[in-house]
């Protein structure tokens, strides 16, 4: 795809708006899907697509294609979107400061440079791992990648020109025994080339390992426990029980929501930090955002105290505060929303040990399957758990589900390890029919107490200790 | 545009035809959407979305390739790339299916289309807005109001050649009311139908379910009756199905493997997977794979009674293809079922309350198929639930949620409603069972 520059911002200047903006991306990806023994998906693709958003007195317009000869039509459409009802007392989308990027993810083996037969050898390599245990009743290795050019303008004459490589793989494996079926993976994923999903075979092999061990575990029986959450857990928790809840898009019109999120308000204890950073080299990093808002550090929760929240430039304006550069669309074809990029809890200053003396007798939560929230009440699900008696961790459980309202469950983090670490993968965040979008979570060790956890014998809330 | 899809495929044919290999498909996709969304109570955006693309199949050695594009100006570079992915492909050895009579099905209404508008549907949600905001001065409400319009083309090397247009209209309303405690309280409700459809349907029963939320209640742990709507119960049959696609029985992973023929459910459950019932969502005269679309009984009375398959797994499975190939221009087709269709039973829904005396209903969960449900076991959190005493709501249950199993929870002792509400593509009843309830 050539897109010329000047002719684009020509057709930009012509908008009648008080804000615009033209997207394009050029997408080559492979994916490729092995299963036990068989080749599910091995396909390479092309995709061009577009997009042109206008705002007029607080109404946007948007049209998106997948053929370029459709960019004047969408010009001109979007703009007749924008004035299908017009607001008397709508706020101005002003104009911000321009931006120039032109980026490239650097790489150590370009995508390009390596054949469709040797990402092939390494996935079937990887499937010989996940294979070895007669336990094993189905694998899954997945691979896929992506170069794409995306290209951004904007009425604040902010051009983009960003050249991304992504590639990631993941693992997951079934095993079964009698009539119980476990499934257990990890994945992988970054910006970067094909160096990424090398050497992985130490994953692969964690995979099988801990499905087998799965298969054989107890279920964890359910009710209120004091639990460890793991870094990846603790990331997916933070993600979900707090992160969806700063993002101003739920906040901005609603009066009720604004009192309940002012700034200022306590949600955790005073060693609680929460940061969004879309500039951190993790899955969830962004140059710029969709709408030309360059990323940044934003404290959600600072000492425990809401000191921010993830804007775009609508909601930014509209609360009287900054955009933090958190408009991001999952493609061209979907207008930009506020979303996350790599959320984090910060480290704190307790030691993984003490974690584990101060919790005594509780759970151990492992790794993340997935987490939804309704922004009161959330659940996740972690890979598996341990049980921990006198500070030590015991045996390993399986089919636990953490559950609990948001509020109550950050005001019971007790204390914070020192060893954030981040994770991110093929899989990503949804909202409002847009996923999976990369991001990235993480965190450190946290202990947090009464923690409801459902799994076996649900039906009984008594304490477990 | 089925004509223009038609020319886009001679020119792919052409070329196609050119290759020495086993078979070919070519499968285009041709989409336009437009909507109208409201958020926090007024108009807030209109979309429109153009999407075209086309992929091919190649089946070179008996073995597989695919690649896709948008562009129908670069015909060569797709078939290369799917030359390229077919040298590692899996050993394919079936057949395409040929040229075939086509069931009737109706997929849209043309006069209503005709007269649909972005700005009627403006109208419309500024009505359903305010009708609501009638009843609850305090909510907010979220909507939209869309028009997916497009055209599906297919042709491969076995003369199979057809197309045919679809058109869904859909409306999704979300409520959420913050209460003097701070609780949330969101409920939504949508549908898509190929037809008008009444949308006082919705904002009743959201109106319905806002008053039920009106004060909070609290039970104790313990297993209790439990009214399923339409909603959840669409959730709990997606763990049913799970495990009845071909794949999952050639993977090994069906919990219905070896037990086909055998009663796991209730004898009140039947359920179908129907691709002709007219206007609905899921419905479609032929699959992605060209196998002729008909309605198929998947559950019967409790027995389980056949799995869904495209034409790989059926080929390995040695059974028939069901017509259930699913696919977009740059996907390889997969398994899926089409309207899912539970028949109901004889008690309406207040009745069934009335019926149940003390227990619980069900509407809306977060975190539902998180949890490992390859054996049929549910876990998840109660987003939207109700108490029921006396036949009577009594207010919303909040931190609480539900574990247990769909095989056992769905026995002979449940009851179904004789009303059924489409839910996406899935036509089903109330349902009351018993179920296991864990509060904070």
């Amino acid at each position: 795809m050539v897109v010329d520059m000047t002719m684009v911002q020509k057709k930009l200047k012509n908008i009648k708006a008080e804000y615009a903006e033209i997207r394009m991306s050029e997408d080559e990806a492979v994916s490729i899907h092995l299963s036990k023994n068989m080749v599910e998906t091995c396909k390479a693709g092309k995709t061009t697509q577009g997009s042109v958003r206008v705002y007029n007195r607080g109404c946007w317009g948007f049209v998106s294609f997948t053929t370029l000869d459709m960019m004047d039509y969408a010009i001109t459409h979007a703009q007749e979107l924008s004035n299908l009802q017009k607001k008397d007392d709508a706020v101005t989308i002003a104009a911000m400061q321009s931006n120039v990027v032109n980026k490239k993810t650097k790489v150590l083996k370009p995508l390009h440079s390596v054949s469709l037969e040797e990402k092939m050898e390494l996935m079937h390599r990887y499937n010989a791992i996940l294979k070895r245990s007669q336990l094993v009743e189905n694998t899954n290795v997945v691979y896929r990648d992506s170069i794409a050019h995306y290209y951004m303008y904007n009425t604040d004459e902010t051009s983009v020109d960003y050249e991304s490589s992504f590639c990631g793989i993941s693992f997951s494996a079934i095993a079964k025994d009698g009539t119980v079926m476990q499934p257990y993976g990890e994945s992988i994923a970054q910006y970067g080339g094909f160096e990424l999903v090398e050497d992985n075979y130490a994953v692969a092999e964690k995979v099988v390992k801990t499905a087998t061990e799965l298969v054989k575990a107890e279920q964890v029986q359910s009710g209120l426990y004091n639990v460890i959450a793991d870094p990846k857990l603790a990331g997916v928790f933070i993600h979900e029980a707090f992160g969806h809840l700063s993002e101003a898009d739920f906040i901005y019109e609603n009066p009720r929501m604004k009192e309940l999120m002012v700034i200022g308000r306590r949600f955790g204890p005073g060693c609680l930090q929460v940061i969004d950073d879309g500039s951190l080299p993790y899955t969830g990093y962004i140059p710029i955002d969709d709408e030309g808002i360059q990323p940044r550090k934003t404290y959600l929760i600072k000492d425990g105290i809401l000191t921010g929240r993830l804007h775009s430039r609508e909601t930014a304006i509209k609360m009287g505060e900054q955009p933090t550069g958190n408009a991001r669309a999952i493609s061209c074809t979907a207008p930009p929303i506020v979303r996350m990029t790599n959320t984090y809890i910060d480290n704190g200053n307790a030691t993984v040990d003490e974690l584990f003396d101060r919790l005594g007798n509780g759970l151990y939560v492992v790794g993340a399957l997935g987490g939804q929230t309704n922004l009161e009440m959330f659940t996740f699900t972690p890979a598996y758990a341990y049980e921990v008696k006198r500070g030590k961790k015991k045996r390993i459980l399986r089919d636990c589900m953490l559950s609990g309202n948001v509020f109550m469950t950050l005001m019971n983090i007790d204390a914070i390890a020192d060893d954030c670490t981040m994770y991110g993968g093929l899989g990503g965040c949804g909202k409002q029919g847009q996923a999976p979008l990369p991001v990235s979570s993480g965190g450190p060790h946290l202990l947090i107490k009464n923690v409801l956890i459902g799994g076996k014998g649900a039906g009984g809330s008594k304490k477990k200790s | 545009m089925l004509e223009a899809a038609k020319r886009n495929h001679d020119a792919i044919r052409k070329e196609c035809q050119g290759i020495q290999c086993r078979w070919w498909d070519i499968y285009s996709n041709d989409v336009i959407s437009r909507s109208v969304t409201f958020k926090n109570n007024m108009f807030h955006s209109a979309r429109e979305s153009a999407v075209q693309g086309y992929g091919i199949r190649l089946n070179i050695h008996k073995q597989t390739g695919f690649s896709y594009c948008n562009d129908f100006n670069d015909i060569q570079s797709v078939i290369d790339h799917a030359k390229d992915t077919a040298q590692y492909g899996d050993n394919e050895d079936y057949e395409l299916p040929g040229k075939n009579g086509l069931p009737e099905v109706t997929l849209y209404d043309e006069q209503w289309l005709k007269s649909w508008t972005v700005e009627d549907q403006l109208h419309q949600l500024q009505a359903i807005i305010d009708t609501i905001r009638k009843e609850y001065s305090d909510c907010i409400v979220d909507s939209s109001a869309g028009c997916v319009d497009g055209y599906v083309y297919l042709t491969n090397s076995s003369g199979f050649e057809a197309g045919y247009r679809y058109v869904h209209h859909g409306v999704s309303v979300s409520v959420l009311r913050i209460v003097s405690d701070g609780s949330r309280i969101q409920v939504y409700e949508s549908s898509s139908w190929g037809s008008a459809f009444d949308y006082h349907e919705i904002v009743n029963r959201l109106i319905m379910k806002l008053r039920f939320s009106e004060t909070n209640a609290a039970i104790p742990s313990g297993n209790y009756y439990a009214i399923l709507t339409p909603k959840a119960f669409s959730q709990i049959m997606g763990v049913v199905l799970q495990g009845l696609s071909g794949k999952s029985i050639q993977r090994g992973i069906s919990r219905y493997k070896g037990k086909f023929g055998q009663k796991i459910f209730g004898k009140q459950v039947s359920v179908y997977d129907n691709p002709l019932e007219n206007f609905a969502p899921g419905s479609y005269p032929f699959d992605g794979e060209g196998v002729i679309a008909f309605n198929k009984i998947i559950i019967e009375h409790g027995y389980v009674q056949r799995n869904i398959a495209h034409l790989q797994s059926s080929h390995i499975l040695q059974c028939d293809p069901t017509g259930n190939a699913s696919r977009s221009y740059a996907t390889l087709p997969q398994e899926s079922f089409s309207n899912i269709v539970v028949p109901g039973g004889g008690v309406s829904f207040k009745d069934m309350i009335t019926q149940m005396g003390t227990g619980i209903i069900i509407d809306q969960f977060i975190g539902f198929g998180q949890s490992n449900t390859l054996m049929g076991q549910f876990s998840a959190n109660l987003d939207l639930a109700w108490f029921v005493n006396k036949g009577e709501v009594q207010g919303r249950l909040k931190n609480c949620m539900v574990a247990d199993d769909v095989m056992s929870m769905l026995d002979d002792t449940i009851v179904l409603s004789k009303e059924r509400e489409w839910i996406g593509d899935s036509y089903l009843p109330y349902v009351m069972c018993r179920i296991n309830y864990t509060t904070i």
